[in-house]
């Protein structure tokens, strides 16, 4: 226990390091992210290039730096629109009940028969790529999962004494949602939505780096990684920084939230479902 | 002069698609409760006695009979015509570790009929809490606490002082002290005895206890399979009952206590 808490710690500030480097670029990054220096393609490290250039001979730092703020804010952007989709659907199907839930579950299983990557791709093939349609895609084809959880836990928390007593003293269904039902469902989501983030990271650059997302001059570390497969024989950083930035975001937004997970488990077993 | 009157009472709940199977919780039952009384159901478990709790309670809307309060049936009237009953009758559950929200503290639970109600003194609420809950044995530095943090035992005094916040005139006992150990289980009856004393509440208590109901009621009624069997004084049923089940409940109990 005492290690995943240093793990914790560590991945949290990972993690915030990210956000604050994000919010900051303007202020942090050391060079124009879109600033060509063909003379100075693919150098190696120097003082004015900390990590060096890219093909175009652009500062790789920079772009990594800008590219965290769309990965990174994208991602949780994306993740709290389908949270805001799939709870409400979730929290009415679960507290109707009846055949109001058995018809919103139908959809849902349609839904979640899905495979995502390619409900993706074809909604971007649909709406043509872009920042607008990355969203709406990652928000139709992952709200499913979300509400069918959250419907899930209404329908445990609904059957305790509390919410019953609630009733009896004449609470109305939207305090009780508020009051009884929100707090005692909200804790356990949250494991749910940092997996989600670490998830959507990656479809977003999965998404850029097959050219359906956000588009070639972005910095992007979908895009990074795709620009760099040409090049990286040549200077191999171009494609290891991106792909590194990836893999560190998202290992550690998966170690919070199995540290969340194994917290909650302790508290009440909440987590157990998910 | 009857305080709460079922009529025909019955409950049928459906499953299956477009409710195919169709199960029968509580079968035409009639009964009344007048003031200050302690009307006694017991039952095996799952025979409709906690259904029938939920039906007086407006938790759950019956499928066809009456439950007359004040000479109106509470099955009929609109929700907001309601309100004002939800606090007259109230109910107190089995399961206390269920009963509080885990995620609010003891004086959040105990604010709430202030905030579904207009009671006296909600201005300052947390002076008649304090006021309030010394005559229900509830230490205040309980208060502060979770409700998870609260053993069975305080939980379901602290339901209880909350449910007479409300000053109702009718409560349901649903098995209130059948999860709790046999020491506090007497602490309990004896505070929902000191209560009716001092309030002249009515009792619906429902229990498969054929000891705690002949101790604690003044009438009582046997209910099998959703069916009332059997009711009358508490001390004439025991004594002459007239249905087999009866008879054979009781012999069951005294077999169990020899």
């Amino acid at each position: 226990m005492k290690k995943k808490r240093v793990m914790f710690i560590l991945a949290l500030a990972v993690l915030l390091a990210f956000l604050f480097v994000g919010v900051a670029a303007d202020l942090i990054a050391p060079w124009d992210p879109n600033a060509v220096d063909m003379a100075n393609s693919l150098a190696g490290p120097s003082r004015a290039h900390w990590l060096g250039t890219d093909h175009l001979g652009r500062d790789l730092l920079s772009r990594l730096i800008y590219g965290s703020r769309s990965s990174v804010f994208i991602a949780f952007f994306a993740t709290g629109c389908t949270l805001l989709v799939g709870m409400t659907i979730g929290l009415v199907s679960g507290w109707l009940g009846g055949w109001p839930d058995q018809l919103i579950q139908s959809v849902v299983n349609i839904f979640q028969g899905i495979p995502s990557t390619a409900f993706v791709v074809a909604v971007l093939g649909l709406l043509g790529p872009g920042m607008r349609s990355l969203l709406i895609a990652i928000v139709v084809s992952s709200w499913a999962g979300f509400s069918r959880i959250v419907r899930n836990q209404v329908l445990e928390v609904r059957e305790q004494h509390y919410i019953e007593g609630a009733r009896a003293m004449g609470a109305g269904g939207l305090y009780i949602v508020r009051r009884h039902i929100l707090p005692n469902i909200l804790l356990p989501l949250l494991v749910l939505i940092a997996t989600r983030i670490g998830s959507t990271v990656l479809t977003v650059a999965a998404m850029s780096y097959l050219g359906l997302g956000l588009r070639a001059p972005a910095s992007d570390w979908g895009i990074m990684i795709n620009d760099a497969k040409l090049y990286y024989i040549r200077y191999f950083p171009v494609l290891l920084a991106p792909a590194a930035c990836l893999t560190l975001f998202c290992l550690s937004i998966n170690l919070i939230a199995d540290y969340l997970r194994d917290r909650l488990d302790h508290d009440d077993g909440a987590a157990r479902m998910l | 002069m009857a305080l709460i009157e079922m009529k025909h009472l019955t409950k049928v709940f459906r499953s299956g698609r477009l409710g195919s199977r169709a199960h029968t919780a509580v079968d035409d039952v009639s009964l009344t409760i007048g003031p200050g009384e302690t009307y006694g159901l017991m039952g095996e478990s799952g025979c409709g006695k906690s259904t029938l709790g939920r039906m007086l309670t407006c938790l759950l809307p019956a499928t066809s009979g009456q439950v007359l309060y004040d000479g109106r049936d509470l099955l009929r009237v609109g929700k907001r015509e309601l309100h004002p009953y939800r606090r007259r009758v109230q109910m107190l559950f089995q399961h206390p570790d269920t009963s509080l929200n885990p995620r609010m503290t003891v004086l959040d639970s105990l604010r709430e009929p202030f905030l579904l109600h207009d009671l006296p003194g909600r201005a300052h609420m947390d002076d008649v809490i304090r006021e309030h809950i010394r005559a229900y044995g509830i230490q205040p530095e309980l208060l502060e606490r979770r409700a998870s943090q609260v053993s069975g035992g305080q939980t379901q005094r602290i339901v209880l002082a909350r449910i007479m916040l409300l000053q109702p005139e009718f409560i349901v006992l649903d098995e209130p002290t059948s999860m709790l150990d046999v020491s506090v289980q007497a602490q309990i009856m004896a505070l929902l005895r000191d209560i009716q004393e001092r309030t002249g509440v009515s009792y619906l208590l429902i229990s498969h206890d054929l000891d705690l109901i002949r101790r604690s009621s003044h009438r009582i009624g046997i209910m099998r399979d959703g069916k009332l069997l059997e009711q009358g004084e508490t001390g004439a049923v025991l004594d002459s009952p007239t249905h087999p089940y009866t008879r054979s409940l009781i012999n069951s109990f005294a077999y169990m206590r020899d």
